[in-house]
């Protein structure tokens, strides 16, 4: 359970991105669309712990992001839309960091890596020399490190090829399946769509929540579409 | 295809305004830094100094000098002004040229050091037999022999011996050698050819199952994940901030050997020296640290505590302080308690530095570590005792910096903070 409770945010003083945004969002697929730059994004590095919120709090599963900061991340997993890992360090390193972080032993790294689909060559590379995809992949790889109970997903289709792609829905199916919290911002809908339990929308700082949606495809598509291009669900 | 000269002139006069902005963005700071050193060092010592390099006679020890200089200056410019270079090479202009405009930039972009070296020449005008005239004429060919050697990575080898002749010769002060070196300088870009591909680190090779496992379980502790990190972003800035670190531990120890002090103002000369040392040290490593290893966003989803990153960073750089220490020991070892007891503080306020709210572009950690720690040296060296309570404030100081590493907008810190220099995913990177 992700809980919003008063969160306010703002990058500039006196414009608010969220403001006094009360929300609750239990295991299942949610997902989050909207306008660029309408704070999908911000709402999921919010979640994540990115970034701390101007007042309010926010919990994850029961505790406190920002005063419990280990037992809230202990089963989150954030994939960010860029994926901005440190230049400096290896693949290795960085998956082996998850691993001892998540108290997961290391070859799952190996098998994450191999899962995402990266050469094994690249594991010694460091990230500066990878290609934006092989960055991605890389992040994709460690949010599979020890089955984390929370995935927080930006973006997570972009710059992937078809077998990349089908291999990540297949992933989040699964972690779906197992109970565990997915919150994906997109704006790709279809692939989405269908295991969707509820979608989330913010616009002028409100965050609007339709749980659940509706249950008839046609429905539901019209309903996400509207709420993509950022027009209020009825 | 031949190139037109107006689209030669189109890619010169790009180049060009990269170094004439270079130029100006450090004209201010460097022009106030020579006023205050100039004020600071007096009339008589600027004099000998401009009449040591610039002189009636010029020396090779002194030319090799004055390029130095300027090469450590055009090192600086070369990858700003190259940055974004690739995505430039796709454009309808010969390699060459685009080599020569960027060269030209270089030298350009070292115009406020050349404003510095022409006001030394100045002050050298006045004395009989001073080659005032060809000495200000040979300052451009050490720009542009400068430009040349920092850019030689992408220049041909044999381009690398005439451009250092060029840039020996242009500083000795001669009309007739100021030709050979204007010579060597066409020479030195005759051989130069099209740029060169640089070399990137080899690509690791490809590995199998089994090795890829043994890297990732590679022995290393866990806590020494993150500092091998920050060792390897420090890398060779290291040196830089060692260097800048010796020179009030020098000082002071001058000081000492050149003074009648009792053994008690002696520790005492000691124990600023070092921690004065100790707070160059630290802010040159913080301000490299938060430039080489832009704050790492999507790590805070991780299961860590603010505390725990500080600590690492705290420990990371405290560490980089210990040789102070054993040098302060050889100086004065009554020093060593009160520096080690403030060193602590120090690496915990400076880590805490890096987690600054940053508001706009400019400015760095180094700042605010120099004026806090320069206050704590001075109160160390005064009461030494105070350098207990010191010890004694770093929880506190380790609370208020995990405090502010929590409170950092970091959505907003990477486009404001990243050096985009050398990595190849950014825009501007070359």
């Amino acid at each position: 359970m992700i809980r919003f409770s008063g969160v306010s945010f703002g990058y500039r003083p006196g414009q608010p991105v969220l403001a006094e945004v009360d929300l609750a969002l239990a295991p299942g697929l949610t997902l989050v669309v909207g306008r660029n730059g309408c704070g999908k994004s911000t709402l999921l590095k919010l979640a994540a712990g990115i970034d701390p919120p101007d007042a309010g709090r926010i919990e994850i599963d029961g505790h406190d992001l920002w005063r419990a900061e280990v037992a809230a991340r202990a089963g989150l997993a954030y994939v960010p839309e860029h994926p901005d890992l440190t230049p400096y360090a290896t693949i290795a390193e960085i998956l082996a960091l998850v691993c001892d972080l998540r108290g997961a032993p290391r070859a799952s790294a190996a098998a994450a890596l191999a899962f995402s689909g990266l050469d094994g060559g690249l594991a010694g590379r460091s990230v500066r020399e990878l290609s934006m995809g092989q960055r991605r992949k890389a992040v994709l790889a460690a949010a599979r490190i020890g089955n984390p109970r929370q995935l927080l997903l930006d973006e997570p289709l972009e710059a992937m090829d078809r077998a990349g792609r089908a291999d990540v829905l297949a992933w989040i199916e699964d972690r779906r399946a197992a109970g565990a919290l997915v919150l994906v911002a997109s704006h790709d809908l279809e692939p989405f769509a269908p295991a969707a339990a509820r979608a989330l929308t913010v616009s002028g700082g409100r965050c609007l929540l339709v749980d659940p949606l509706p249950g008839d495809t046609a429905e539901r598509g019209r309903l996400l579409e509207r709420m993509a291009r950022g027009e209020p669900p009825p | 295809m031949l190139e037109s000269t107006r689209t030669l002139w189109r890619t010169c006069r790009f180049h060009l305004r990269v170094g004439a902005r270079l130029a100006l963005a450090v004209l201010v700071p460097a022009v106030a830094v020579t006023i205050g050193v100039m004020a600071f060092l007096r009339e008589d010592f600027v004099e000998a100094l401009g009449l040591l390099l610039f002189g009636a006679t010029g020396s090779l020890p002194t030319a090799l000098v004055v390029l130095g200089s300027a090469v450590a200056v055009a090192a600086v410019a070369a990858p700003r002004v190259c940055a974004g270079l690739g995505w430039l090479r796709h454009l309808p202009v010969a390699g060459a040229s685009q080599r020569r405009a960027v060269t030209a930039a270089v030298a350009l972009a070292q115009a406020p050091w050349l404003a510095i070296l022409a006001l030394l020449v100045a002050e050298a005008a006045g004395h009989p037999g001073a080659a005032t005239a060809a000495h200000l004429a040979g300052l451009p060919v050490i720009a542009l022999a400068a430009a040349q050697l920092a850019l030689q990575p992408w220049r041909r080898p044999g381009a690398l011996p005439p451009a250092i002749g060029a840039g020996l010769l242009a500083g000795l002060g001669s009309w007739l050698v100021l030709a050979a070196a204007l010579a060597l300088v066409a020479a030195s870009d005759l051989a130069a050819g099209p740029p060169l591909r640089r070399s990137r680190r080899t690509a690791a090779p490809a590995i199998g199952a089994p090795a890829m496992l043994a890297a990732l379980a590679a022995p290393a502790p866990r806590w020494s994940l993150p500092a091998r990190i920050g060792w390897r972003a420090l890398g060779w800035g290291r040196v830089r901030a060692y260097a800048i670190a010796l020179v009030p531990w020098l000082a002071a120890n001058f000081f000492s050997r050149n003074n009648q002090l009792s053994p008690t103002h002696a520790a005492r000369a000691a124990l600023l020296g070092g921690a004065v040392s100790c707070v160059g040290l630290l802010a040159t490593l913080a301000a490299t640290l938060g430039a080489r290893r832009p704050a790492w966003p999507w790590s805070r989803s991780l299961p860590w505590s603010a505390r725990r990153r500080v600590l690492g960073d705290a420990v990371l750089l405290g560490a980089h302080a210990v040789p102070l220490l054993a040098l302060t020991a050889a100086v004065s070892p009554a020093a060593v308690p009160a520096l080690a007891a403030l060193l602590p503080l120090l690496a915990v306020r400076a880590a805490g530095a890096l987690r600054r709210p940053v508001t706009s572009r400019q400015g760095g950690a180094a700042g605010e570590i120099v004026m806090e720690g320069l206050l704590l040296a001075g109160l160390a060296a005064l009461l030494p005792w105070a350098a207990a309570a010191m010890l004694a404030a770093v929880p506190l100081a380790l609370r208020t910096a995990a405090a502010r590493e929590r409170r950092q907008k970091l959505g907003a810190w990477h486009e404001r903070q990243h050096l985009a220099a050398g990595d190849p995913q950014s825009w501007s990177g070359d």
